[in-house]
């Protein structure tokens, strides 16, 4: 066989590169039982240098999740409890003033920190949403006159509760486009929740090792970028990203009164991003479609904006998500 | 004569004898009586006329049947049969009862009803009615006629102008599309075409992409992306399995779970899916026994796979021939032996 000898090294190098994710998963697997799809998801969002929100009852070990991940990489944790009379400054940080001193310094508030858990993020009002969201963003925060990046990786993981959603304030849609991915935790098969039961009555909790130092990930980080994504691949993830914004060209005219928005050029970014990511996780140099949809739902679903026509039909985004894979042809 | 026998129908030869036996009546009496229910009613209403006939049994007495009309002004509306039954003395009673009314008010004389006894006849008392108008109430304002009422339509009346209605309108929908046809000469009646099966459009298509050498002119990804559609098409066509919006993972799943039993052919159809994956996503370039390796591959599948309907093959030529021959063979002993 004659292959072109790029996508033939690529193959090779990530082959090499890779081989920490099984590692990765055998440490996590070690604390967590289940959850595959939300480990994978964590992965995906640190390859690809993305944020996630959860949404799940409590109790899916969502923070423990991040936690085993934080250890393994050797990176700093923090997590915050959103309340609504959390401030911006307690997130951030603020200017202090030093009578010692005679001088204002500055205390880095705790998303000075390689992953962060955002728990229960629609908690707080929008003003420290938006300052956690724009340092998601910008990676990057201003405290007085100065600005100091955060550490690399900057991973955060924000969740929602599905039930409680009095006292809240949801994310505006431009908020929410900023996470890469929205995953939805389910609860743990039966097999599953007797491991789990067994493992917390024990009397040593199991641990993770740290394998990775940050700086692999970063490393990692490039390689996913050069992971090879065909034309045909980049038209697929335009023509789904497409279908949501105008599915009548698609032959899904049912949902043109049901879709408010569709996904934004991010959505594409994203998608193409993940896609990449999940493809590393598999240990593969390029892109098939398998990939794309493997991680469409996630980086989707949040990022359809539904009428008041779908809600009173009852359908969701999954739902149109799901429609327009089954309808747009696969190359 | 014939008025009498018709109105108290009587057969001649009854009357003959009814005539010759005057002799043979006795003093015995018989009573005629005319009464009307009421001898004042309203206007159109109906009342009650009894005809009573009392007479000695076995005593012929011919009592008419009345007409329509019982004068010019009085209708008659329904007319009982005689009835008769037997009085203590051992009489009998005759009763008729007649439904009359009129439509005009006025005071009215029934004249008396003649009964016919033996040659001689008999009448009734006459009778006198008064028959009112709607008493007027002056005091009130006069009012206009009111128009008679309309009665609901039902379904039955409706039903004939609906399927009218109905057949008029497929009537002209036929002859819009009988017009049409014949302006754009197409056959009135369409004959459809047999769906070929999947393996012919396969084979067809195959054979087109060979044709067309795309490998040969360095368009590699495009004939991969051929060879697979095809095999894909295929798949949905012979299987009914929806491949064009699944990954070649899914439709070999999707396989697995329909209980695909030739292995072979799995494999073949796995390792032609994962070849042109590698082309069209990795920019993998097979070399030229690859190209040729997949072509086969895809018809090999296509082979083994294809749905064959066994058909009753029809006579040849020969065997029709044969068949004649035998017959001819068999009508020309019959003849010998008759």
């Amino acid at each position: 066989m004659n292959e072109t000898v790029d996508v033939k090294e690529l193959n090779e190098r990530i082959e090499k590169e890779s081989s920490f994710v099984d590692m990765i998963k055998m440490e996590v697997g070690k604390v967590i039982i289940g959850q595959k799809h939300l480990v994978d998801s964590l992965l995906i969002g640190l390859l690809s240098d993305g944020h996630i929100l959860l949404e799940g009852v409590p109790g899916l070990a969502k923070t423990l999740a991040i936690n085993t991940l934080s250890s393994i990489v050797n990176a700093d944790f923090s997590r915050i409890q959103f309340t609504p009379d959390l401030l911006p400054a307690d997130l951030i940080g603020t200017m202090i003033y030093s009578q010692k001193k005679e001088e204002f310094q500055v205390k880095k508030g705790p998303v000075f920190t390689n992953f962060v858990l955002a728990d229960e993020i629609n908690r707080s009002p929008a003003k420290v949403q938006s300052a956690l969201l724009e340092a998601m963003q910008e990676r990057q925060v201003t405290i007085g006159e100065k600005t100091y990046q955060l550490p690399k990786p900057f991973l955060v993981m924000a969740t929602q509760n599905p039930i409680e959603q009095e006292g809240t304030y949801p994310l505006p849609e431009a908020q929410v486009d900023r996470f890469m991915l929205k995953v939805v935790v389910d609860y743990p098969k039966i097999e599953e929740e007797k491991l789990i039961v067994r493992q917390n009555v024990a009397k040593e909790f199991p641990k993770a090792s740290a394998i990775l130092k940050p700086e692999n990930i970063m490393n990692a980080r490039n390689v996913v970028k050069d992971v090879y994504i065909d034309e045909k691949i980049e038209r697929y993830i335009l023509d789904i990203v497409f279908a949501t914004r105008f599915p009548e060209k698609y032959g899904l005219e049912k949902f043109s009164a049901m879709i408010n928005y569709g996904g934004s050029p991010r959505a594409s970014i994203n998608l193409a991003m993940a896609s990449k990511a999940f493809a590393f996780i598999k240990r593969r140099g390029y892109i098939i479609p398998e990939d794309v949809r493997a991680v469409c739902h996630d980086v989707l679903r949040h990022r359809i904006g539904l009428s008041y026509e779908a809600e009173a039909e009852n359908v969701t985004s999954e739902d149109i998500i799901t429609e327009i894979l089954n309808t747009i042809e696969v190359p | 004569m014939v008025q009498i026998l018709k109105t108290y129908r009587l057969n001649i030869i009854t009357y003959i004898l009814l005539s010759l036996n005057t002799n043979l009546i006795n003093a015995q009496s018989v009573t005629v009586e005319a009464k009307l229910d009421t001898a004042e009613f309203l206007i159109g209403d109906q009342v009650g006329l009894e005809l009573k006939v009392i007479q000695p049994q076995k005593v012929f007495v011919g009592i008419p049947i009345f007409d329509a009309q019982l004068t010019k002004q009085i209708e008659v509306l329904e007319q009982t049969e005689n009835d008769t039954s037997v009085l203590d003395d051992g009489d009998w009673l005759i009763k008729k009862r007649l439904l009359i009314t009129t439509f005009d008010s006025g005071y009215y004389a029934i004249s008396p009803i003649p009964v016919l006894y033996y040659s001689d006849t008999i009448k009734s008392n006459p009778i006198l009615f008064k028959v009112n108008t709607m008493p007027v109430d002056t005091s009130e304002a006069i009012k206009d006629i009111k128009m008679p009422y309309g009665a609901p339509i039902s379904f039955a009346e409706v039903m004939p102008w609906a399927m009218g209605g109905l057949g008029l309108a497929l009537l002209i929908v036929i002859l819009v599309y009988v017009i049409r046809k014949i302006k754009r000469k197409e056959p009135i009646i369409r004959r459809f075409k047999p769906r070929e099966p999947a393996h012919v459009i396969a084979y067809r298509d195959l054979s087109k992409l060979k044709d067309n050498k795309l490998w040969q002119h360095s368009r590699i990804k495009d004939y991969y992306t051929d060879l697979t559609d095809i095999l894909r098409l295929y798949l949905w066509n012979r299987y009914a399995i929806r491949t064009l919006e699944r990954t070649s993972e899914e439709i070999l799943d999707s396989m697995k779970v329909s209980n695909f039993e030739d292995k072979e052919a799995f494999n073949i159809l796995k390792e032609t899916f994962y070849t042109a994956d590698l082309v069209k996503f990795a920019k993998f370039k097979p070399i030229v026994d690859e190209h040729e390796k997949c072509m086969s591959g895809a018809y090999n599948f296509v082979d083994r796979t294809k749905l064959i309907v066994e058909e009753k093959p029809e006579n040849t030529e020969k065997e029709i021939l044969l068949e004649n021959n035998k017959k001819e063979e068999v009508q020309t002993l019959e003849e010998k032996n008759n």
